[in-house]
Parts: C-alpha cells; structure tokens; sequence
C-alpha cells in the first residue's frame, strides 16, 4: 500500500501483521478484498491519509508496507 | 448519579436491570449517555478516552435501570486493553440488555460488532447514531430489512441533537419488559463462541449491508475535503495549524487572566474582610496559619479555575471538530524521529496550557514505552502558570522588546528540552506501537456539549487536585513560619535555612537563598512563586514595589538563570501526582522529577557560567 501515489486506488490482497493490528485493521475496514483510496501522504515520509469505504484513515508508512495490495482502479467505490 | 468503577466489580441490584453500552470509539457512545442519564460523561473525537467505567441508575418507564458504559471498542476480540475490559464484564457480570451504537454513516465497516454481540446470545438493541451525518453522506440505511435479518430491534438517532432518544428509551423499556429482569446471565465461553462463528462473519455482513443499506455512487463530504485541502496542504498545513493553536491560546490568556484577577481579588477580600474578623479571637500563629497558609494557597489555584475552563473550552472545540486529529497527522513524521508519535505532540500541545491534562491524555496510548516517554516530555510545555512568572521578571528586568524577545526564547527552550529529552531516551522507552487513527469528518461541535464537557473537566481537576495541594501549601507555610517566633521566610526561619543549606547547589547558577525560597514556593505550583516572592521581599507583585526590590539585589543575568531553571524543573506537585497515578510506578516518577531538576540546573549552570566568562553581570 505504501507504493500507491495520491489519488490512487488499490484493492487489500493482504495482511502482514501480527493478530492485534490485524483485528484493529479489520474493524477499520482494512480486510482482503476492501478498496482502498490513497487521499494524501504526509511529507517527510509522514503517515498515509486514506479512505476505506465510508471511513477516513491516517496510516504510518511502515504499516502501510505491510499490507499488500493490488494497484488499480475500481469499478465501484462503495464497498 | 455517577460513579465509576472497577472493571469487573458491578454487583447487581435485585429487580434492577442492567444494561449495558457497546460501542466503537467516535461514535458517539458517551454523548448519548450523558444524554440519557444526564449524567457528566467525557466526550471526545480521539479513539478510545473513556477508560472507567461509568454508570448511573436511570428510571424507564417505570423500572430501575442501571446503565453502563462500557468502553469504546473496536472488536469484541481485539487486543486492546479496553477491548479486554469489555470482555472481563461480559463475562462476570450479568447483563439484561445490550444497547449497541454505531455511527450510521460508517455502517459499512461498524456492523461487524452488532454481529459479534449477537453472536453471543445476549437480547440486545441496536442504536444507528449520528443520523444527520449518514444523511449529509448520502447513506441510506433500511431499518426494517436490518432489523430482520440482525433479529434485532433498531432505531436511527441522533445523539448530539437529541432527535429519536425519547423513542431509544421506549425501545430499551420495551425489551427489558420481554425479558425477566435479573434471567441476564455472564456470558459462557465467550473467546470460543466469537472464534466459532468469526469464519461466517463476513459473509453475512456483506449480504446484510447488501439488502438493507444503499451507499453513495460518490463520496459526498465536499466540506471535509475543501477543509483539508488546506489544512492538511503540504507546506501551509502547519503554519495554519501554528495560526490557529497562537490565537487560541491568546483568546485563552485575553479573557482568562482578567477573570483569575476577578477571583482572586474576590477571594483575597474574602479572606481580608470575612474570615479576618471571625478569627479574631484564635492563637496568632493558628490565625496566620489558616489565613496566610491554607486560605492563600487555596485561593492562589481556585483564582487559576476560570483559565483551566476556558482551556478545556477551546480544546473541547479543537478536539470535537476533528482538527486535532489533523495536528496528529501533520506531526506525526516529526515525531516519529524523536521516538513518539502525532499523538503525543497533540498531548505536548495540551501542555501548554496546563500539563496536567496533558498527562491523563496518553491513556489513549497502548504502549506502555510511548506512554512515559511522553509523559517525560509534556512537562516541559511552558504552561500558563510558569508564563505569569516569565511575564513578570521579563517586564523588570528587560526593556519591552527585549522583554518580548525573552518570552519568545523560553518558548524555544520548552520545545528544545523536550525534543533532547525524547532524544536522549527513546532507546530507554522504546515502543512499536503502529499509529492507525481514524480522521473523522469535520464536525461542528454544539455548545452545551463543550460547556458540559470543560465543566466535568474542572470539576474533575478540582476534586483530586484539593488534597495535594493542602498539603503542599501547608508544608511551605510551616517551613516559613517555624521555629515559632521568628519573621515569616526570613534566614532564621526552616526555609531559610533550606535556601542557606542550598547555597553550594545553587550558587553557581546565581540563585541566592531568597530566590531559594522561591523556587522551593514553586515547586508545589508556579502559580505561588509569585506570591512567595512577594512574602519573601514584603512587596506586593501589583504596585511595582515587589520589581523594584528585587531589581536591586538581583542581576538580569541572575533573572534570567532563574527564569530558565523556573522552565525546566518540576512543574508542580499536580503534575508529580498525575505522572504518579498515571504511570503507576514510583520509580519513574522520581526520575522524571530527577531529570527535570539535572537539566534545569545545567542549562542555568551553562547560561550563568558563560554569562560571567563574557563579563555580563
């Protein structure tokens, strides 16, 4: 996820994380198969500002990098 | 009636219900219980802040309720502390009924844990709140179909402008009347059930949001989106925020200084014309004791009450609206590099006016590393109480300008000491603690919300701030007053000999013993060094006598140094106390005083040492 440029969309493949974030992520909206929109990166590699369905996310790089995604645009933006 | 309590200590009453509020953070959960109970409730933009437990006995319909509120969580089988919490209860204590709240317009994501609650067999009722969001977002939400397929009563409300409560108490009395009160029982098994039924969750809540709930084509919130194109910009994003913070804090210091001047002079005449005259006919030193101790010293923190208001006031506006979740944001990659995160600099910012909220704050944080290497770093915030000192010296000491320039440097030096400080220990507190924080829509927060809140805040401050504060200010009496007899703070009196005993320490920072005393004044609050000056010197701070007697026997190269160390050392016994109960473990507590008072001494010791070396004096 922390390869998408502003504006991109991404669908989650993945999660590398351990249970307890990975439960957090889930209840956030953060699960395979969620499209994910990257609405801004911070500067000096400051934490990612996106949008899962109808909620809004700031995420740090390093947690970014460990969730896989899979680049694209979607068909629908609703989840 | 509220109070809180253990997390599993809830005995239940015979033939009072229990009922139970589960929630996610942000959804409004305490804001509808506070509506529903009238009760104090916090409330906050900011994931996870109620901590206690709260609960309040309300009358439905009829029937003796007991309400309880459980904390925010995000899933019933997250690792969080909270979300332990709210295991723990369910399964000790017996529940009559579930009252569950999402925030309507994320019911995408939320369902998940009226799911999981259902999963474990208790009568529940589900609360869609914030209706006027869903509505602004374009969600569409069919309550009927929901409610077949959860098999769940549910109700659209909004809580914040109190539309749809009159019929969620309805529905909550109507559900317990199905069921006998007292039949609740703990949940069995609890891991196990939600385990077991985890692998079908998704499945069914897809076909549920399917048939009950229509989506936007397109994300509506144009506000929220225009609002952040600025003030989460790249390069503007923090000079705005920096805008914003300054001229809070002088609309703070602009009304709030006035009224704390108002108090104190009600309270000092109080003391003067009331008391005075009706303990007239006590031992002088008991009458000195209670008049120029206890009354003084009291009266010194209750005259501080309206700034701590207005504070709570301006960040209940900043918090509720969303704004400070942005500050997080912005921050965060700095803070990242220091150990800490977006959080603690918000917390940092919160300092600034007062360090002890600051400090109750980092219970937002699970990392128990991140937590005190925060909690090591707030107290460095110039608060409001070390600025009137500043304030004062600068306009003796110093031409306008210069005086202006001075205060601006202290600001310099706060930031500087805790960005040394987070450096210094970050491998000591380490933390690896992900930072994933929900950015909520910019809201407008209403205004008996913010009162209610400060008000609760205040209250709270006041409750557990009294005893500590006695003491202190009783201790610092009697060290000025003892042996009986002797002129109050003078060298013959305990604090004077404390002031001559630390002269070897101290006089290489260019503090003599009566600059001594002061300090030792301050150490228990900064609001009383002035105060203690002005007893020491047998000025008052007003006329402009209490400058000019001190202007005589103290350099500006004195002043500054005592200025510096006032900055760095210890805050207050308040904030001691709260770094105390928060962090749980004395030996932290003494380090973090330690610290402050090594580093104090040294930047004063550096500053006066070299000053001399130039040949200012």
């Amino acid at each position: 996820m922390v390869d998408l440029a502003a504006g991109e969309f991404g669908t989650v493949t993945g999660l590398g994380v351990e249970a307890g974030l990975r439960h957090r992520l889930a209840a956030l909206g953060i699960k395979p198969g969620q499209v994910v929109k990257v609405l801004r990166r911070g500067w000096w590699s400051g934490p990612i500002h996106l949008r899962v369905g109808m909620t809004e996310l700031m995420l740090r790089r390093v947690d970014a990098a460990r969730i896989e995604i899979r680049a694209g645009d979607p068909s629908h933006l609703s989840p | 009636m509220t109070h809180c309590l253990d997390s599993a200590g809830l005995i239940p009453v015979p033939g009072q219900a229990t009922v139970a509020v589960v929630g996610m953070p942000n959804t409004g959960k305490s804001t509808l219980f506070s509506q529903l109970t009238s009760a104090h409730a916090h409330i906050g933009n900011w994931p996870g802040l109620t901590v206690d437990l709260m609960q309040a006995e309300l009358n439905l319909e009829g029937r003796s309720v007991q309400l309880v509120d459980l904390p925010g969580i995000y899933d019933l089988r997250g690792h969080s502390e909270d979300e332990a919490v709210v295991r723990r209860f369910l399964e000790s204590t017996p529940v009559d009924l579930v009252v569950i709240i999402l925030n309507a317009s994320q019911i995408d994501r939320q369902l998940r844990l009226a799911l999981q609650v259902r999963q474990l067999g208790l009568p529940a009722l589900l609360l869609l709140n914030m209706a006027d969001e869903a509505r602004r977002f374009g969600v569409g939400i069919d309550l009927d179909q929901l409610a077949r397929h959860l098999e769940l009563p549910v109700l659209l409300i909004s809580a914040k402008y109190r539309q749809g409560l009159a019929q969620a108490r309805h529905a909550i009395a109507t559900e317990l009347t199905a069921a006998e009160p007292g039949e609740g029982r703990p949940v069995r098994d609890l891991e196990a059930r939600l385990a077991a039924a985890d692998d079908d969750l998704a499945g069914s809540m897809a076909s549920m949001l399917e048939a009950a709930v229509t989506f936007p084509a397109q994300w509506r919130d144009g506000l929220t989106r225009r609002l952040d194109r600025w003030l989460l910009h790249p390069v503007l994003g923090l000079p705005l925020f920096f805008v914003v913070m300054a001229l809070m804090f002088q609309a703070i210091y602009a009304l709030g200084v006035p009224m704390q001047g108002a108090l104190g002079t009600v309270i000092s005449n109080f003391s003067q014309h009331v008391l005075s005259p009706l303990l007239v006919s006590w031992p002088p030193f008991l009458r000195a004791f209670v008049i120029d101790g206890l009354v003084l010293g009291i009266g010194t923190v209750s005259a501080f009450l309206p700034v701590i208001f207005l504070f709570f006031l301006a960040m209940g506006v900043v918090e509720d609206s969303g704004y400070l979740s942005r500050a997080a944001f912005l921050m965060d990659a700095f803070m990242e590099r220091l150990g800490l995160d977006g959080r603690s600099f918000v917390l940092s910012l919160m300092g600034f006016g007062c360090n002890v909220p600051a400090i109750l704050g980092t219970r937002v944080m699970r990392s128990s590393g991140l937590r005190l290497l925060s909690m090591l770093i707030i107290p460095f915030s110039l608060c409001s109480a070390r600025l009137n000192v500043f304030l004062f010296m600068a306009s003796v000491f110093f031409a306008p300008r210069q005086a202006a320039l001075v205060i601006f440097g202290l600001y310099l030096l706060s930031f500087g000491a805790a960005i040394l400080t987070a450096l210094l220990f970050k491998g000591r507190f380490a933390s690896e603690e992900a930072l994933v924080l929900e950015l909520p829509p910019y809201r407008l927060p209403t205004i008996p919300q913010v009162l209610r809140r400060a008000w609760a805040e205040v209250r709270h401050f006041w409750f557990w701030a009294r005893r500590f504060i006695i003491f202190g200010v009783v201790s610092i009496w009697l060290l000025n007053n003892l042996p009986l007899g002797v002129a109050p703070a003078s060298a013959q009196s305990l604090s004077g000999h404390l002031g001559e005993l630390l002269q070897p320490l101290l006089a290489p920072i260019g503090i003599n013993p009566r600059l001594t005393v002061a300090l030792v004044f301050g150490f228990i609050a900064k609001e009383i060094v002035l105060g203690g000056l002005a007893v020491i010197y047998g000025q008052t701070a007003s006329s402009g006598a209490l400058g000019h007697a001190l202007a005589s026997e103290v350099s500006w190269v004195q002043a500054v140094s005592f200025m510096l160390f006032t900055l760095l050392y210890t805050p207050c016994l308040s904030t001691v106390a709260v770094i105390r109960t928060e962090s749980k473990q004395l030996g932290f507590t003494l380090f973090s005083v330690l610290w402050s008072l090594i580093l104090a001494w040294s930047v004063s010791f550096c500053f006066y040492q070299l000053a001399w070396l130039v040949g200012w004096r």
